[in-house]
């Protein structure tokens, strides 16, 4: 290829690009190729007259391109008087889009599928962003799962009791002796019970500490003194044996306690499982040497690839 | 003579030498430049977007004619083209008239 026709490709090239981006649209747009081709046979003209005149090929197309104008100089001019007909058939209304790509226009699904390869690759090609990207989204989700298992916990989840969305907790407070969480009085109850038609029972809870004695050393045991209906009330039942009902209500009934779960666990066996159970403990205390191998194992592998040398000179 | 002013009436001339005979994009530089004696050397490649707009705004047409055995785009003036130079010239001729005599008279 001669001088001459490596530099009429180069402009031609140049000013393909630059109408494509003055115009938003494909570099082989029709309209485009309208422009390259009027511009070919204008330079063609050029030359010829020059070559005439006794310019030199290589001379000729200098002294054509100079006359014609840099490609960004004309791609320019288009922006001043505006986009041709030809390449937008609604020339002079504002668009935010390219109109047509490669002639046609492209389908929606095509242009997401683009925008995802172009932002996939960007990404790709700027770890730390991705890094930055990544751990920000990762924050953001953290922050959004923990602050909406709170508010999960406190408001939407229910209770877990029996009809827990139609528990109520009655409190009452004493304004003018400064407490805001007054005890209740036994008549005070009963005019609750007698009296509130929309509740359906009324139960009553008051927290007290106890000393247990007789297993082991004395112990303190935060127990709850309950009316008889506690239990009915809350729709709790027993694991084992019984829970108190009405029966034990009153100045004669016999005392009985109901223990939580955690107590009778605690006071006999370490989850499920008898001080006596050589078998199990043994078991537990394998696997955990186990994991704890295992852990190991990748950090120690690790240290052994490092060159003591190396790693000395990084120091 | 100034060349701003000439390239502020840029329409009306290539309008003008289009009305001289059809004629294609290196025709209508060649012929805008002898006319003007050399004052209005804008880039030739210019012109293209000054002959597009006068086409998109259809006071030019333009169609692909073979021109000394060569494919050329040649544009000529339409009918509202035709109209067009007529009103240029005469907002032109008013225009100078006035200036003139002002010039005359001051």
């Amino acid at each position: 290829m001669s001088t001459s026709s490596r530099k009429l490709r180069s402009f031609h090239l140049a000013l393909r690009k630059e109408l494509a981006a003055q115009f938003r649209v494909d570099p082989d747009h029709p309209g485009i190729e309208r422009i390259l081709e009027e511009t070919e046979a204008h330079l063609e003209d050029t030359i010829a007259e020059l070559v005439e005149g006794g310019a030199t090929d290589e001379a000729a197309t200098t002294t054509a391109l100079s006359r014609f104008g840099t490609a960004s100089r004309v791609a320019r001019a288009y922006g001043a008087l505006g986009v041709p007909s030809f390449i937008d058939p609604h020339a002079g209304v504002p668009r935010s889009r390219p109109l047509l790509t490669r002639g046609r226009k492209m389908s929606t699904l095509t242009q997401w599928f683009s925008d995802v390869r172009i932002a996939v690759r960007g990404l790709l090609k700027s770890p730390a962003y991705l890094l930055a990207f990544v751990l920000t989204l990762g924050l953001g989700i953290g922050a959004n799962t923990a602050i909406f298992s709170v508010i999960h916990g406190i408001w939407l989840r229910p209770l877990p009791y029996r009809d827990g969305d139609r528990l109520v907790y009655l409190r009452h407070s004493a304004s003018l002796s400064g407490v805001d969480n007054a005890l209740f009085s036994v008549p005070e109850i009963d005019d609750y019970r007698r009296e509130s038609p929309s509740l359906e029972g009324v139960a009553e809870f008051s927290a007290m500490p106890f000393t247990m004695l007789g297993a082991g050393e004395p112990t303190i045991v935060r127990a709850g003194i309950v009316t008889g209906n506690y239990f009915d009330v809350m729709g709790l039942g027993a694991r084992a044996g019984r829970v108190i009902s009405k029966r034990e209500d009153g100045a004669s009934a016999p005392a009985v306690a109901v223990l939580t779960y955690d107590y009778w666990h605690r006071s006999g066996m370490l989850y499920d499982v008898a001080p006596t159970d050589v078998a199990t403990l043994g078991l537990v205390a394998l696997t955990l040497i186990l994991v704890a191998l295992l852990a190991s194992a990748v950090p120690l592998w690790r240290a052994s690839e490092i060159d003591p040398v190396q790693a000395l000179r990084e120091e | 003579m100034n060349r701003e002013s000439l390239k502020g009436h840029l329409d009306l001339l290539l309008l003008a030498v289009v009305g001289a005979g059809a004629a294609h994009g290196y025709l209508i530089a060649r012929r805008l430049a002898e006319a003007s004696d050399g004052a209005l050397d804008l880039p030739e490649g210019t012109l293209y977007p000054a002959l597009h707009r006068l086409e998109s705004k259809k006071l030019l047409s333009s169609s692909w004619a073979t021109v000394a055995g060569r494919l050329r785009r040649v544009y000529d003036l339409t009918p509202a083209g035709e109209q067009a130079l007529a009103q240029g010239r005469l907002d032109w001729g008013s225009f100078a008239k006035a200036v003139d005599s002002v010039l005359d008279t001051a």
